[in-house]
C-alpha cells in the first residue's frame, strides 16, 4: 500500500488517546474492558483486511462512485447522505471533545465558542484543499510531531514512577464478559482505514496490502491500545481511575522532566494532540464533504464554475459546530458520544456488507461480459 | 529581397533626429558602401578593424563581399522591422552593391562579472552574474557542457524590448512548467520590465502571494545545478540575477554550500537553519502566549524571572513584542537603505544604545530584548532572501493568533501555515511535500 494509507491509519491510532475511549474503558475496567479490547483488536484487523482488499480491487475509485455504479439511485443517494452524516458526526465528536480539553487545560480564560471558532477557522481551509494536498499535509505534520511522540512514549515507559503492580492488578480482570461499549470504543481506533472511501481516489496505481504489513499494523494497534489502557493505571492506580474526566491528561501531568525545555510533559502532550486532533478532524470532515458533494443533487449546484457544495458544507459545519458547542455540556457530550460509538460497529458491518455486495456485482458483471 | 537603398533611407527616416545615428559612405576605387549604425551602441574600434580597414585593403569587390559573408558576427537580414530592432540594439548595417549585410558589433559596458553579494558561500565559486545577457549565457554554458542545453531568446516589454533568455535542458525539462511559463510570457503586456524580480512578480500569477514561487539567484552554480534537475532559467538583459522555476519550499532552505561541505556538517547546518526558521516564526508568539496565558508552561524559575523582568512595564506583552519587533524591522530597513559607511552607525545606535535604554526605561523586559535579537539573527539564517522576508511578515500573523487564543492559536497557526504551503503549487509542482519516492522506490507509492 502507499505510505499515505499508513499515515491515515496511524493517525487514528495515535488519535485514540485523546478521544473519550480511555474514559469509557476505565469505566468498565473491572467488568471486562480488557477482553473487549482484545476482541476489538481482532475485529480491527479483520476490518482493515477486508476494507483494503475491497478498495484494492478498484484503484482510483472512491466509494460514492462505486455505489452509484452498482446500485440504483434511490438506494445510493440516501446511503451516501447517511455516510456523510456519520463521518460528520465523528468529526464533530473529535472537535467538541478537543475543545473541552483545551478549555480545561490550556486556555481556561477563553470561551468555548471562541475556541471552537478558532479551530473551525483553520479547519475550514482544508475543505478547499484537494485530497492529495491534504495527504501531503498529513505527512508533514506527522513528521513534525514524530519527535514529540517518541519523547512522550520514552518518558512514559522509562519513568520510575510507573507502578507495574497496578497494571498487573488490572490484568486480573480479564475473565469477564465483554462489554459492547468498551468494544466500540476500542474499535474506534481502527476506523482510520475507512477513510479510504474517499482517499482511494488518490491511490491510482494497483495496490496490495501484504500480510506482514497488515500484521505490523495490528501489532502497532495492539501496542497503542495497551499503552492507552495500561499506562494510566501505572501512574494513577487502578481503583479510582474511573472518576477522572481526562485520565490521559492527568497521567502525563504526573511527570515532570527537569532537564527538558518544557518541564511539564502534559503541555507537550497537549501540543501533540492538538495537531493530531486537528488532522483527524480535517481528514474526517474532508471525507464527509466529498461524500456530500458526490451525491447527485449537488452536482448541479454550480455558480460561475465554482462548486457551491463546498461552501454549503462549510456553512453547515460552522452552524452545527457552534450550536452544538454552545448547548452541549460535558456530561451530555459523554452520553451522546457513547450512543455514537455504539452505533459505529453495526454501521461498519453494514458498510462491509455493501462492499461485499459491490465486489460481488463487479465480479458477476465481469463474468457476464466474458460470456 | 529587400531593396538596399530604399531600406537604408527608410531606416534613416525612422531614426533621423537622433544625434548618434551615423550614416557613413565609404568609397575606394570602384567600390562604394554605406555603413549605418548608432554610435553610442556599437564598438567603434571593432568597426574600424572589421569593416573599414578591410574595405580599403581588399581590392576586388567580389572578394570583399566574400569576406563580409565569412564574418562570424553576421546576422540574417529578413524584414525592415527586424533590421530596425537589431539596429537599436547595437548592430551595424552595411549596404554594398545593392545588398544588405548586418553585423552584431554591440559594445557592452555591463559585462564585468562581480563577486557574489547576496548568496555568499565559504567554499565554491565566488563570481556571480554580470548585467549583460550574453556574458551570462556564456557563464552558464561554461559550466554546463551538454548538447541538449537550449537557449531561447524572446523580447519582453512592449516599449523596452528587453531580451530574455529561456534556458533549459530539453531532455530533462519539466514540460508542463515550460509550457506554463511560455504562455505566461506571451500574455505579458507591460511596457517596461526592468528587473528579473519584477518579471518574477508579473508571471507568478498570484496577486497577493507572500511566499516566493520562483527563485531569484545570482549564482551560476545554483543555476546549473537546477538546470540539471530539469528546471528552467530565465535571464533578463540588464539584470545580474536569474529566475529559476519551478521552485519549491525546500529549495529556499538550501544554500549552495550544502553541496560542498561534508555530509555531517551539511546536516548540522540544515538542522540549524530549520531551527532558525521555527524560532523566528514562533518565538515572539510563544513569548506573548506564555506570558499572557500560560506562564505555568515554563520552568518555574524561568516563569518567575520573566515575570520579574516585566515588573514595571506598563503594556501587555503583545504591545511590548510588537513594539520591539517593529523597531527591529525599522533598523533592518534603515541599514539596507543607508550608505554603507553610515549604516554601521545606525546599527550601533539602534542595537546597543536603544536596547539598553529601553530596558532601563522599563518599556520592554530584558528577556524581550533577547527574544527580539534571537528572532533577528534566526531570520537571517534562512539562505534565500524572499523566504526570509515571507517569514518576517508571517511572525506577526502568529503573534495575532497567540494574542487572541494563546498557545492553542499559535500551534494552530503553525499547522495552518503548513496546510497553506502544501496547498500551494509552483508551476504544477507541489510546494511543500516530502520526497521519499526517489530513495525508497516503494511499489505503488506514487501519488
Amino acid at each position: 500500500m502507499s505510505r499515505y494509507f499508513y499515515y491515515i491509519v496511524i493517525l487514528e491510532f495515535v488519535g485514540g488517546v485523546i478521544t473519550i475511549t480511555p474514559s469509557l474503558l476505565f469505566d468498565v475496567s473491572k467488568e471486562g474492558a480488557l477482553i473487549s479490547i482484545l476482541i476489538a483488536l481482532l475485529a480491527g484487523g479483520v476490518f482493515i483486511y477486508f476494507t483494503t482488499r475491497f478498495f484494492n480491487q478498484f484503484p482510483g475509485l472512491g466509494f460514492p462512485e462505486l455505489l452509484q455504479l452498482h446500485t440504483p439511485k434511490w438506494v445510493a443517494s440516501p446511503l451516501l447522505i447517511l455516510f456523510s452524516l456519520v463521518w460528520f458526526t465523528i468529526g464533530l465528536k473529535t472537535l467538541i471533545n478537543y475543545a473541552f480539553l483545551l478549555k480545561r487545560f490550556l486556555t481556561p480564560q477563553l470561551q468555548l465558542n471562541w475556541i471552537v471558532f478558532t479551530l473551525l477557522l483553520f479547519i475550514s481551509f482544508s475543505f478547499f484543499m484537494q485530497s492529495k494536498k491534504l495527504l501531503y499535509t498529513l505527512e508533514i505534520i506527522l513528521l513534525i510531531n514524530l519527535p514529540l511522540i517518541i519523547y512522550i512514549i520514552g518518558i512514559l515507559y522509562g519513568n520510575q514512577g510507573l507502578e507495574w503492580d497496578y497494571v498487573q492488578k488490572s490484568i486480573m480482570y480479564i475473565y469477564n464478559t465483554p462489554n459492547f461499549l468498551a468494544f466500540s470504543a476500542s474499535f474506534l481506533i481502527f476506523l482510520g482505514t475507512a477513510n479510504l472511501v474517499i482517499f482511494n481516489r488518490e491511490f491510482k496505481q494497483k495496490q496490495k496490502i501484504k500480510v506482514l504489513s497488515l500484521l505490523n499494523l495490528v501489532l502497532l494497534g495492539t501496542g497503542i491500545m495497551f499503552t492507552i489502557y495500561f499506562i494510566p493505571f501505572g501512574y494513577n492506580g487502578f481503583d479510582r481511575i474511573q472518576y477522572m474526566s481526562f485520565p490521559w491528561l492527568l497521567t502525563t501531568d504526573s511527570i515532570k522532566v527537569a532537564i527538558a525545555f518544557l518541564e511539564r510533559v502534559m503541555y507537550i502532550f497537549l501540543f501533540l494532540n492538538l495537531s493530531i486532533a486537528f488532522l483527524s478532524i480535517n481528514i474526517t470532515w474532508h471525507v464527509s464533504m466529498e461524500i456530500f458533494k458526490s451525491t447527485v443533487s449537488l452536482k448541479e449546484l454550480k455558480w460561475k464554475q465554482i462548486n457551491l457544495g463546498t461552501y454549503l458544507f462549510t456553512l453547515l459545519v460552522w452552524i452545527v459546530s457552534l450550536l452544538v458547542s454552545s448547548y452541549v455540556s460535558e456530561s451530555q457530550f459523554l452520553i451522546y458520544s457513547s450512543y455514537l460509538l455504539k452505533f459505529l460497529p453495526p454501521f461498519f458491518f453494514v458498510f462491509l456488507t455493501i462492499c461485499w455486495f459491490i465486489s460481488w456485482r463487479y465480479k458477476h458483471e465481469v463474468i457476464l461480459k466474458t460470456n | 529581397m529587400l531593396q538596399a537603398n530604399n531600406t537604408l533611407e527608410w531606416l534613416t527616416n525612422e531614426l533621423q533626429p537622433s544625434f548618434d545615428l551615423i550614416k557613413k559612405p565609404l568609397k575606394n576605387n570602384q567600390k562604394e558602401a554605406v555603413l549605418l549604425f548608432i554610435k553610442t551602441l556599437v564598438d567603434n574600434d571593432k568597426i574600424q578593424l572589421m569593416l573599414i580597414k578591410p574595405f580599403f585593403e581588399i581590392e576586388m569587390l567580389g572578394s570583399f563581399l566574400d569576406y563580409l559573408r565569412s564574418l562570424p558576427d553576421g546576422q540574417e537580414v529578413t524584414t525592415r522591422d527586424q533590421i530596425l530592432s537589431e539596429l537599436i540594439k547595437g548592430s551595424v548595417v552595411v549596404s554594398i552593391n545593392d545588398s544588405l549585410f548586418m553585423f552584431d558589433i554591440k559594445k557592452v559596458n555591463t559585462s564585468t562579472v562581480p563577486t557574489t553579494s547576496l548568496e555568499n558561500t565559504v567554499l565554491g565559486p565566488q563570481s556571480s552574474l554580470s548585467e549583460d545577457i550574453h556574458t551570462n549565457i556564456n557563464l552558464i554554458r561554461h559550466r554546463y557542457h551538454q548538447s541538449t542545453l537550449t537557449v531561447e531568446m524572446l523580447d519582453i516589454g512592449t516599449k523596452s524590448n528587453q531580451s530574455l533568455a529561456l534556458i533549459y535542458d530539453r531532455d530533462l525539462v519539466n514540460i508542463n512548467a515550460l509550457e506554463q511559463i511560455k504562455t505566461k510570457l506571451e500574455h505579458l503586456d507591460k511596457p517596461l520590465v526592468q528587473s528579473t524580480a519584477e518579471l518574477q512578480r508579473l508571471i507568478n500569477g498570484k496577486k497577493y502571494s507572500l511566499f516566493p514561487f520562483m527563485m531569484i539567484t545570482e549564482r551560476t552554480d545554483r543555476i546549473v545545478y537546477n538546470l540539471s534537475s530539469g528546471k528552467i532559467a530565465l535571464t533578463l538583459d540588464g539584470d545580474a540575477s536569474t529566475i529559476l522555476a519551478p521552485a519549491i519550499f525546500t529549495d529556499f532552505m538550501s544554500a549552495m554550500d550544502d553541496k560542498y561541505h561534508s555530509n555531517i556538517f551539511t546536516m548540522f547546518v540544515k538542522t540549524l537553519r530549520y531551527i532558525g526558521l521555527f524560532i523566528s516564526l514562533l518565538l515572539p508568539g510563544f513569548y506573548v502566549a506564555s506570558t499572557a496565558y500560560n506562564p505555568v508552561i515554563l520552568h518555574t524559575e524561568l516563569a518567575l524571572s520573566v515575570a520579574g523582568s516585566r515588573v514595571g512595564i506598563p503594556y501587555p506583552s503583545y504591545v511590548e513584542v510588537t513594539f520591539m519587533l517593529i523597531l527591529m524591522e525599522l533598523l533592518i530597513e534603515a541599514s539596507i537603505r543607508l550608505p554603507k559607511t553610515i549604516s554601521a552607525a545606525a546599527t550601533t545606535v539602534g542595537g546597543l544604545i536603544l536596547g539598553t535604554a529601553i530596558t532601563e526605561a522599563t518599556l520592554a523586559s530584558n528577556i524581550m530584548i533577547i527574544v527580539v535579537s534571537a528572532v533577528a539573527i534566526c531570520n537571517f539564517s534562512i539562505p534565500i532572501g524572499e523566504l526570509n522576508s515571507a517569514v518576517r511578515v508571517l511572525k506577526y500573523v502568529l503573534i495575532i493568533f497567540a494574542t487572541t487564543t494563546g498557545l492553542a492559536g499559535l500551534t494552530l497557526g503553525l499547522l495552518g501555515i503548513v496546510m497553506y504551503l502544501t496547498n500551494c503549487e509552483s508551476f504544477g509542482e507541489p510546494y511543500l511535500k516530502l520526497h521519499l519516492q526517489k530513495k525508497l522506490k516503494m511499489k505503488g507509492d506514487k501519488l
